[in-house]
This record gives structure tokens, C-alpha cells and sequence, in this order.
């Protein structure tokens, strides 16, 4: 009866001729996201062709690369580049080889309590947040922190846990964990068992059949998550301010810096459209090495 | 060649498996039959080394093999969703033992050719899995467990998602194959007519435990108890009580009628007067008339109470008050009595003492 009604409200606000328009409408909120995202980047990209007059703190009308220029010419830049996609690199590898086994025991196993555990050991860090998470660490690893209480009681340290590349690193990881193991999790759960099974029977034993058949079908999985870890800990700016606590910034905090200390809309302009640039070609260059037909794109569906 | 010796396998409070034994001698096939939930695969899967039995042990080419791994052991298995390794084309499926096993790689790409003309998939080689028929798909799988010539091939009811005529077509398929190679097979099936078809020897099993280990006319003509009568074919059973014994000659009483039997186990004693029995009757085995029979062992009036055309037979359900009302089912064969009996209809139906087994209760 209600069914009834709903369906004679929409038959009248939505006739059967525009049945076909249907997928085109629903797709209309995340088109206006993508556009207004666009709008926003074209922004960011006319001002970075603008020069900040130190003199006068105005932007200048004048078309210039000398925004670019100076990206380029600075050391700084060169450096918070580098020392970003080196750990975006190293946070991507380190993460995915944690979630793997994780996500691969988390379906497998036959102890329906494990698996519980598992999954609330792995949503309990989303619903604290980053920055939260992020001090959380501070007060364990601190110089005054828990840790080094620890230690101090039996005699060691203090030792500098913060403040550095691998706590930055470290903090990326454990942020980025429960992403990766919730993409790469479906991955692993449409492997049918029988056919591990079936690649033991035929001689393999776990290790091969891993090698030969776990890893290759679960890729999708894999590529997706490497994709989504690679550029969140390439753009990530919580962790290295609070973790690293300005000494190991990467390219988002430069960017803040640029917007917010020295308030030069055009550098900042620049610098964020060169983090878009990279990331978009380091993206690429991770779906085609790892193969974009195993996101589920490939024109053979199974 | 292979002994399976008292083989267990409990799951916390469940026996799955209960004291199996049983051996298949070099070259047989041997049918595993039972219902869904029986325990088939679960004994399959011991054979295969992926479960542990809780008790017993299995002997394979004389030698116990509890310590051995699955992948240790010569064994080629087809699973029961075929476990094709998808993101590997046809070639590559039937390849990968072989390569595991550590073949010479100068005879790999002519054993597997030759797999490939074996199961007449030629010009398949470099299809995709998911570009193959469901048929087509079944040969590979046969291909794969049967390419790096093991010891033992065990099959987990592969055909039984296959539509009947491709079915019955690849179960034909099969015994070809496992001839022409002369492999030791085991089978599972739920499926009655594929194990009366394929098979030297049919083991039944009900609840995991063996109910009877026999050929396939055995199982049909001599059910070793009430559960493998009622299985294999279509059977009516019908609460009796024995009326008389003289010798060898049985008589039982099933309502008012009072008729001549067979005992199922020559060698166990029979029942007391008056004692309550089971009596098998098979479907096929019950003859129908317009008038009564002279040339059976009884003969009953009933009524025709449904009656369905299956093409090449057709089955009858006949209401028998003699019989304490009970409804006994008659497929008839003969193409010229078809639709012979509507419903409502007056017939009588009558049998031989040989067809009707009585089982102690
Ligand atoms: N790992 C397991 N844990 C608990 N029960 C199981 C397990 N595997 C199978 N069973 C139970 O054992 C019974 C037999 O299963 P199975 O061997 O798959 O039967 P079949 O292959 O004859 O259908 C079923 O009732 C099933 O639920
Ligand atoms: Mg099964």
C-alpha cells in the first residue's frame, strides 16, 4: 500500500520516458563535486602565475613562472619534496606488507571471535581521528612520555622517539592501516579457498601458493590500496607537523607555510600544484606498473 | 593401493566422519554416494591431506601417509567449484603442477598437449577461464588433476553443477578418460545415476558413516539396510510385521494383505512372529493393471490418485486401502500402457516376493 504510493509520487515526478536519464542524474552530485574541485585547482593555478610584491603585500597583475622558478631554485623545496615521496614510498610498502597478512587472516580465519577482534581493533583508531591519534603518540614516545618513563624506571634512556623522519613514518603507517586492510580485505575474500586447496593438491606448498596464486588474485585489492595510501601519506599534513614537529615537513606544510606564515597565495598556489602534479603522475605510474585492468576496469569481467 | 582403516573426524561435538574403511584397488573408481552433509567432502579432504583425521589412518600406496603434505602427496583432486586459477589462461591451469612438481621443462609443453587432446579441448589452449563453457571448464579441471599422472585422482562432485544432458554427457566423459589412464578414482556424488554409471565399486554413506560397499547392481538389488533401498531408486517403504516363516519362504502382513518376502541378509537371523519389519519396495518394481494380476506374487486393488508423464516413463500414485491407505508409487516403463491411468482411475497392482526386501527395524 505505501510501496503503492511511493511508486505512483514518483511515477508522477520522475515518468518512465526519463528511465533512461536515471544513472546520468544520480551521477549529477559527484559531477558538481569533480567540477567544483576543478573550479578550484584552475583558481589556484591562475594565481600561482601571480608574483607577490614584497613591498606592498599585493599580488601583482602581471602573468609570470616566477613562482615556479623559485620552487625550483630553492634547496628547501627540493628537499621536502624528495624527503615526501621517499616516505610516501616507504609508508606505502611498509603499510600494505602490515594490512596483507592482516586483512588474509582477518577473512580466513575460522574463529569468528578473532575475526571480531580483528575488525574492532581496526575501526577503534577511525573513530579517534588523525590529530588525536597523532598527540596520542606524543604522549607515549615524548621526551616526558610514557616510554621513557618506562625506561627511565630501569635505568635508560630518555631517548629521542619524535621529532624525526621515522616517527613521522611511523605515525603515517599506523594512520594508514585500516585503509589499506579494509580495500585489500573484499580482495582477499573473493578468493575462493577451494583454489589455494587446489594449488596445494598440485604441488605447491603455502609459500608458492602464495606467490602464484594468493598474491596475483588479490592484486586489485593491493593496487587499490596502494593507490589510496600512497597519496594520503604523500599529501598527509597532521603527521609531520605534530610528529615531526617541523622539522621533517613535507609538501603540505609547505604549502600551509607558504598560505599562512609568509601569506604569498601565489607561492602556495604554485607549491600545491606541484603536489597535484606529482601525485596525479606518481598515481599513474602506480597503475601502470601494477596494471589499472586489475581495479575492475579491464573490458573481461569475471 | 588405497586404504582408508577407521577413519574419524569429529568437529568439537559433531562426527562428521565415523569409522570409515575401505580400500580401492590400482586402476578402480570407486563412488562415494550420500546426501548433501553426509561428510563426503570431509573425507575427501583427509584423503587429500587438507584435514587431519581425529582418528584413524590412510594407507597410500602401502604407506601411511598422516605426516604427509598436500602437496606432497601424488594426488590430483577436481574440487566441487573447480578451483580454476582465473587469472591464468587454460595452458597455464593445466601447466602449473607440473611446474610445481618439478617436471623436466623440455616435456612440459608436450604433456600438456597432449592433456589437452586427452580431454578434446584442443584449440582452447589460450582461452581464458571465464571464456570457457561450463563444460569446457570441467575439462580443464579434469586436464589439471590428471596431467602430472598422480597416484590417486579424487573428484568433489564436479559435474554436479552442470545442467543433466552435459552431465550425464561428462560423466560418460570421465570413465572414458580414467580407463584410457587407467587412474585410481574416487568419487562423491549425491547423484544416484552418476554413481550406478560410472563406477566398479559404490561405497553409500548416510550421517558419515558407511552404510554399504558394494558393485553398483549390488547396491540396487541387494540394499545392505532400510537407507540404501530408500536412496538408490525410487522406494516405497512400508511399516509390516512378520506373519510366518516356514524355512527360507517369509511372509509378511502390511495391513490386511498378507503376502510372501524377502529377507534383505540371508545370513541374519529373522525376526520373531509378529515381530515389526520394514518392507522396500521399489517403484519400477510394481506391475499396474486394469484387471487383477495372475502373474505376481499378490495382487491388490488400488486407485489411481496422481499421475505424471516423465517421457520415457511414467509415475503413478496409487491409494491402496488394503495397504492401510498407503499411497505407493508404480513407475511404469512400458510405452504403450503411457497415460494409460488417469486419476480416479480402478487398477490393480501386484508384485513378486522377490522385489518386496524386509529390513529389521
Ligand atoms: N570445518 C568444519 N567445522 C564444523 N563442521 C563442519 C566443518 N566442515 C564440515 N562440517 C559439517 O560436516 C558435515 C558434513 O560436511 P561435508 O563433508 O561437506 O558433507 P558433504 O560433502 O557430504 O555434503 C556438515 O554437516 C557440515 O556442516
Ligand atoms: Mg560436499
Amino acid at each position: 500500500m505505501l510501496l503503492d504510493t511511493l511508486e505512483a509520487v514518483r511515477a508522477l515526478l520522475w515518468p518512465r520516458t526519463m528511465r533512461r536519464y536515471s544513472s546520468a542524474v544520480l551521477l549529477l552530485p559527484a559531477i558538481a563535486l569533480v567540477l567544483v574541485l576543478v573550479a578550484g585547482l584552475a583558481w589556484m593555478g591562475e594565481a600561482s602565475l601571480h608574483l607577490l610584491d614584497t613591498e606592498t603585500f599585493d599580488t601583482g597583475e602581471d602573468y609570470t613562472a616566477a613562482n615556479y622558478r623559485e620552487i625550483g631554485a630553492q634547496s628547501t623545496y627540493w628537499i621536502v619534496l624528495g624527503r615526501s615521496v621517499l616516505g610516501a614510498a616507504i609508508v606505502t610498502l611498509v603499510t600494505l606488507i602490515l594490512a596483507f597478512p592482516y586483512a588474509y587472516v582477518m577473512v580466513r580465519t575460522a574463529s569468528a571471535w578473532t575475526r571480531k577482534v580483528l575488525l574492532v581493533s581496526l575501526f577503534l583508531p577511525f573513530f579517534i581521528g588523525q590529530v588525536v591519534r597523532a598527540y596520542g603518540w606524543l604522549i607515549i614516545l615524548g621526551r616526558e612520555g610514557l616510554l621513557n618513563t618506562v625506561f627511565g624506571a630501569v635505568g635508560l634512556g630518555p631517548y629521542k622517539m619524535i621529532y624525526n623522519y621515522p616517527s613521522v613514518l611511523f605515525g603515517l603507517v599506523q594512520y594508514l592501516l585500516p585503509f589499506a586492510v579494509l580495500l585489500i580485505a573484499p580482495a582477499v575474500t573473493a578468493i575462493d579457498e577451494e583454489i589455494e586447496l587446489a594449488s596445494e593438491s598440485l604441488g605447491a606448498h603455502w609459500l608458492r601458493t602464495f606467490r602464484h596464486v594468493t598474491l596475483p588474485m588479490a592484486r586489485p585489492g593491493l593496487v587499490a590500496a596502494a593507490l589510496v595510501v600512497f597519496t594520503l601519506a604523500l599529501t598527509d599534513y597532521a603527521m609531520p607537523v605534530i610528529l615531526g614537529g617541523g622539522t621533517n615537513d613535507f609538501i603540505a606544510n609547505a604549502v600551509y607555510d607558504a598560505f599562512f606564515r609568509i601569506s604569498d597565495s601565489g607561492l602556495g598556489s604554485a607549491v600545491a600544484i606541484v603536489l597535484v602534479l606529482i601525485a596525479t603522475a606518481l598515481a599513474a605510474v602506480i597503475l601502470t606498473v601494477l596494471g589499472a585492468g586489475t581495479l575492475g576496469f579491464s573490458d573481461e569481467r569475471r | 593401493m588405497v586404504a582408508v582403516e577407521g577413519v574419524s573426524k569429529t568437529f568439537g561435538a559433531a562426527t562428521v566422519v565415523a569409522e570409515v574403511s575401505f580400500t580401492v584397488a590400482h586402476g578402480r573408481f570407486l563412488t562415494i554416494l550420500g546426501p548433501s552433509g553426509s561428510g563426503k567432502t570431509t573425507l575427501l579432504r583427509m584423503i587429500a591431506g587438507f584435514i587431519e583425521p581425529t582418528r584413524g589412518e590412510i594407507h597410500i600406496h602401502g604407506r601411511p601417509v598422516s605426516a604427509v603434505p598436500p602437496h606432497r602427496r601424488s594426488i590430483g583432486m577436481v574440487f566441487q567449484r573447480l578451483a580454476l586459477f582465473p587469472h591464468l589462461d587454460a595452458w597455464d591451469n593445466v601447466e602449473y603442477p607440473l611446474r610445481m612438481r618439478g617436471f623436466d621443462a623440455a616435456e612440459i609443453p608436450d604433456r600438456v598437449a597432449a592433456m589437452f587432446g586427452i580431454v578434446q579441448l584442443q584449440g582452447f589452449e589460450r582461452r581464458r577461464i571465464q571464456q570457457l563453457s561450463g563444460g569446457q571448464q570441467q575439462r580443464v579441471a579434469i586436464a589439471r588433476a590428471l596431467v602430472f599422472e598422480p597416484d590417486l585422482v579424487l573428484l568433489d562432485e564436479p559435474l554436479a553443477a552442470l545442467d543433466r544432458k552435459l552431465r550425464e554427457e561428462m560423466q560418460l566423459e570421465f570413465r572414458r578418460i580414467q580407463q584410457e589412464l587407467g587412474v585410481t578414482t574416487i568419487n562423491v556424488t549425491h547423484d544416484q545415476r552418476e554413481a550406478l554409471v560410472m563406477s566398479d565399486d559404490v561405497m553409500v554413506m548416510d550421517g558419515g558413516r558407511m552404510q554399504q560397499l558394494a558393485a553398483p547392481a549390488q547396491t540396487y538389488r541387494h540394499p545392505a539396510n532400510a537407507f540404501v533401498a530408500t536412496f538408490i531408486g525410487v522406494t516405497n517403504f512400508l511399516p509390516a510385521r512378520v506373519a510366518s516363516r516356514t524355512g527360507s519362504t517369509l511372509r509378511v502382513r502390511i495391513g490386511t494383505l498378507e503376502t510372501p518376502a524377502r529377507w534383505a541378509d540371508p545370513q541374519a537371523p529373522v525376526p520373531a512372529h509378529d515381530a515389526p519389519v520394514d518392507c522396500a519396495l521399489r517403484a519400477e518394481h510394481v506391475r499396474l493393471s486394469p484387471t487383477p494380476l495372475t502373474d505376481t506374487d499378490c495382487s491388490i486393488a488400488g486407485k489411481v490418485v496422481q499421475c505424471i508423464f516423465e517421457g520415457d516413463r511414467v509415475v503413478y500414485e496409487v491409494a491402496v486401502p488394503a495397504l492401510d491407505r498407503a499411497a505407493i508409487r508404480v513407475i511404469d516403463r512400458a510405452p504403450e500402457a503411457h497415460l494409460l491411468f488417469a486419476p480416479g482411475a480402478e487398477v490393480h497392482i501386484g508384485w513378486h516376493a522377490r522385489d518386496l526386501i524386509v529390513f529389521p527395524r
